[in-house]
């Protein structure tokens, strides 16, 4: 992300400056900046507010890089080019001291947006940290996120606000512990009304507010993943989609939005991104997991409903559903991925063309009929297995096609522990690998006497028709 | 994109506070901040952080006790506080944050300086005040050259616990310093006033009060008045107060002395918390309101209210107190003076608001009509009092 995100400090004896700034450095040299810096550096003040340090590490700067980018983050007291300190610096003051959020109901950790195109767009989030020595027993802190980008700044605001917020959290908690245990040796109160001359010369800096030792290594690590996660956020945002007209895009992951919201702290990976990137994790996924999840007679019409294209509607707590969603793309072919939407967001989704479908409970879905299966987690826990309720008035045919016959003779197998769930994924991918060339073998076929010919050559029996007609319009 | 709140339109410094050319693409954001603030003047507090402004600011205009103040935080922006309490007290007061230097180029010094009626520059005495000084000379400098109607004044701030020697010793330094400072800038004619003032007695009412009257128009007309009113009914002195914040607006041309002062702002305080046990917040001033209290030395307090806003407290000898009717009689003929002067007031305001081109030639012509106006409510009184007597 194109930005520079600063944490600013209104400082009780030299006012408003920005006090550690994390920025994304791509092409610049790292090692010029260097030089910069410690020139800047031997100007500045010497006040424990206005100045971060780095516990017993005394290197003036943090650099983190990001091998898969390229990106370099570094987090200086002043920005490392003199044109973004300068923005900086004005940016700092305006959100410290004009630009302030004062509605009664988020007057503390407000956001607010401002500034032009000459000065840059500022997100400011201005927010408080209890100090039992300043006056008013707090300091005014903010940070901000200084773009150029207007719009960018504006769609990404929902994503930052939410971290920004954490990071604010995160520093307050540490600040009132620090507060609590000050408050068991005196009251502030008291000792104030009764004239001693307590207030220190110089205010207290952040380190010592928050008793962490690594605060600002923690900060560099949030502002650096912010600057990371938030240019994905947006690309990811824009290519997915929620828009319903759309067509159905690949989802081999959830929607960005749902990974940064699941993420509980922070620069963590996200917990979807890591079942999924694992490959160890996934074996243990395969079809059975359908089957312990509904009954055993559900599993087959599961099964049937998923090969031959009938609607699966799939609704409950999208960290419950993801695993069964993921199980269920097993039964299509790659090519058909797309027709799968885990955690779709909109109802438009459900009327679209997916196939299949998983949604959170608050979305309304429609009744179960012939053309619509529907799947309900139920919120009860039972023994850490997941209670689902499946309704689907349809019947399964007589004959039921042979690719479900092989995959259920498969599942069999690994119930009586012939063999294991690996092999059950690799069978499984094999079969619908045979069944897919199969259905684009067909798919060159021009008049129907040859398609007769080869159905007889591949195999293909009457019973299978249901999945050959709902494969080839996929599969070209 | 706009964040503001209407409940606080304070915060929103569009076009205020001035970082330059500041235009939000296009976003018209306070249509009507232009015209009310320039009809009201503007008083700006300023000086070196912790040096006591918003407590003034908070004791003087918001009731604060002054034990209070010792918990107030530093302020961060600019506090800009409406005072409304009359028709004749009507300004605005902007609160800096003292670690910002606003005489920097990146803010807007027109903005700041240039509907500004006076800047109070607090000074901490019990603090080396070097720096302050250097800060008030070069903010006098620039303001100056924005606006050269801005009267300065210094307040020599926090003096209570130092003794009175050095109370005065350190306001001729100051005086001295600050004036050498001004010449050496070719600036002589500047003319500076000095206060000593503390939050925990009523000197900082009383230094308020003289930079408040000086920002009222009517002042030699409401003095005046008072200068007929008083000899007529037997009086000492009177003081016409702002009863909300306690700063008197006018009093007679006998010298001020401090310990009446103090008697008739304790006196306004006992009668409000007086009547505001038994009435609402509201209605603990109004037009019934008068009260008299006889002290031991034969002398008496007597309070009359003039308006929901402005009351009149005099101090009288007890044996002049005979003949109430008379001071009663002159009373109402003053507080009907008063009110006339009040509407001319109004009516002006509204001419403003309907052509504000015309601003300038307007006050011309009001000054004349107050003028005349004043030459009949003299003759009034004295002839009416002349009656009684």
């Amino acid at each position: 992300m194109n930005a520079v995100i600063a944490l600013c400090h209104f400082c009780e004896a030299h006012g408003p400056c920005a006090i550690f700034c994390t920025q994304t450095l791509r092409d610049t040299k790292v090692e010029d900046l260097v030089n910069v810096e410690q020139q800047q550096q031997q100007g500045q003040k010497t006040c424990s507010a206005c100045n971060y340090t780095l516990g017993r590490n005394n290197s003036s700067a943090i650099y983190s890089k990001d091998t898969e980018s390229g990106a370099t983050f570094v987090s200086t007291k002043v920005a490392a080019l003199p044109e973004v300190a300068n923005l900086v610096k004005q940016a700092a003051v305006r959100s410290l001291s004009c630009e302030i959020n004062t509605n009664a109901k988020d007057g503390d950790g407000g956001f607010v947006f401002f500034g032009d195109s000459a000065r840059g767009h500022i997100l400011s989030h201005t927010f408080r940290v209890n100090d039992l020595q300043a006056r008013g027993y707090y300091q005014l802190f903010s940070i901000i996120v200084l773009m150029k980008d207007k719009y960018f700044l504006l769609n990404t605001k929902p994503f930052l606000a939410e971290h920004l917020r954490k990071v604010s959290a995160e520093l307050q908690a540490g600040a009132q512990r620090t507060k609590a245990a000050e408050e068991l040796n005196y009251s502030a109160r008291q000792r104030r009304l009764s004239g001693a001359q307590f207030l220190m010369p110089t205010p207290r800096s952040l380190l010592e507010l928050t008793g962490e030792e690594h605060v600002f290594a923690q900060l560099h690590s949030h502002f650096a993943w912010i600057l990371l996660a938030g240019s994905r956020f947006l690309t990811e945002h824009v290519t997915f989609g929620n828009l319903p007209w759309l067509p159905p895009q690949s989802s081999t992951r959830p929607p960005a939005q749902r990974l940064t919201y699941n993420s509980s702290t922070l620069p963590m990976i996200q917990m979807y991104e890591e079942t999924i990137d694992d490959p160890e994790q996934e074996e243990f996924f395969s079809l059975r997991h359908i089957k312990t999840v509904v009954r055993k007679e559900d599993f087959a019409t599961v099964c049937y409903c998923a090969l031959t294209g009938v609607k699966i509607i799939v609704r409950g707590a999208p960290e419950r559903t993801f695993r069964f969603m993921v199980c269920l793309k097993k039964l299509l072919p790659e090519p058909m991925h797309n027709l799968m939407r885990i955690d779709a967001q909109h109802q438009h989704s459900i009327s679209s063309e997916y196939k299949i479908i998983s949604v959170s409970n608050d979305i309304a879905v429609p009744i179960a009929s012939s053309s619509v299966f529907r799947i309900d987690f139920l919120d009860k826990h039972v023994n850490g297995n997941d209670i689902v309720s499946v309704k689907w008035p349809g019947e399964l045919p007589r004959k039921i096609p042979d690719l479900m016959v092989k995959l259920q003779k498969a599942v069999q197998a690994v119930d009586e522990k012939t063999f294991t769930e690996l092999v059950l994924n690799k069978q499984t991918k094999v079969l619908i690998e045979e069944w897919k060339n199969k259905v684009i073998c067909l798919n060159h076929a021009k008049s129907g006497s040859v398609q007769a010919k080869l159905k007889k050559v591949l195999g293909v029996q009457p019973q299978d028709q249901p999945i050959v007609n709902y494969w080839s319009t996929h599969l070209h | 994109m706009s964040y503001e709140d209407e409940d606080y339109p304070v915060d929103s410094f569009p076009k205020d506070f001035g970082y330059g050319a500041y235009d939000q693409d296009g976003l018209e954001l306070e249509p009507n901040a232009s015209s009310n603030s320039e009809t009201k003047p503007r008083i700006l507090l300023m000086g070196l952080r912790r040096s006591g402004k918003s407590s003034i600011q908070k004791v003087v205009f918001h009731k604060m006790s002054p034990n209070e103040t010792l918990f107030l935080e530093s302020t961060s922006k600019i506090v800009k506080d409406d005072i409304n309490n009359s028709s004749f007290v009507q300004f605005q007061i902007w609160d800096f944050p003292g670690q910002i230097d606003f005489i920097e180029p990146t803010f807007d010094s027109d903005m700041i300086f240039g509907g500004c009626g006076a800047l109070v520059f607090v000074i901490d005495a019990k603090d080396d005040y070097n720096e302050a000084l250097t800060k008030f000379k070069n903010t006098v400098i620039k303001a100056y050259k924005v606006n050269p109607r801005i009267k300065f004044e210094v307040f020599i701030h926090k003096v209570d616990g130092i003794s009175d020697d050095s109370k005065m010793e350190s306001q001729r330094d100051i005086h001295q310093r600050s004036s050498d400072d001004l010449s050496e800038a070719g600036l002589d004619q500047i003319h500076l006033s000095f206060h000593l003032t503390s939050i925990y007695d009523h000197s900082i009412f009383e230094a308020f009060s003289k930079v408040v009257q000086k920002l009222i128009p009517q002042l030699p007309t409401l003095e005046n008045l008072l200068n007929i009113f008083i000899p007529n009914s037997g009086i000492e002195k009177a003081f016409l107060f702002d009863v909300v914040s306690k700063i008197y607006i006018a009093t007679d041309s006998s010298p001020v002395d401090m310990q009446a002062y103090e008697l008739c702002c304790d006196m306004i305080d006992m009668v409000i918390d007086l009547s505001s046990i038994y009435s609402s917040e509201e209605t603990a001033f109004d037009s019934g309101s008068s009260s008299l209290i006889k002290l031991n030395n034969n002398t008496i307090l007597y309070m009359r209210e003039v308006n929901k806003f402005l009351a009149l407290v005099c101090i009288l000898r007890e044996e002049n107190f005979n003949r109430q009717g008379v001071i009663d009689y002159n009373f109402i003929c003053f507080r009907d003076a008063i009110s006339e002067v009040f509407e001319l007031r109004l009516k002006r305001q509204k001419q403003l608001e309907n052509a504000e081109q015309d601003e300038d030639e307007l006050g011309e012509d009001q000054g004349i009509t107050i003028g005349r106006l004043n030459h009949e409510n003299d003759t009034a009184v004295v002839s009416r009092a002349a009656k009684m007597t």
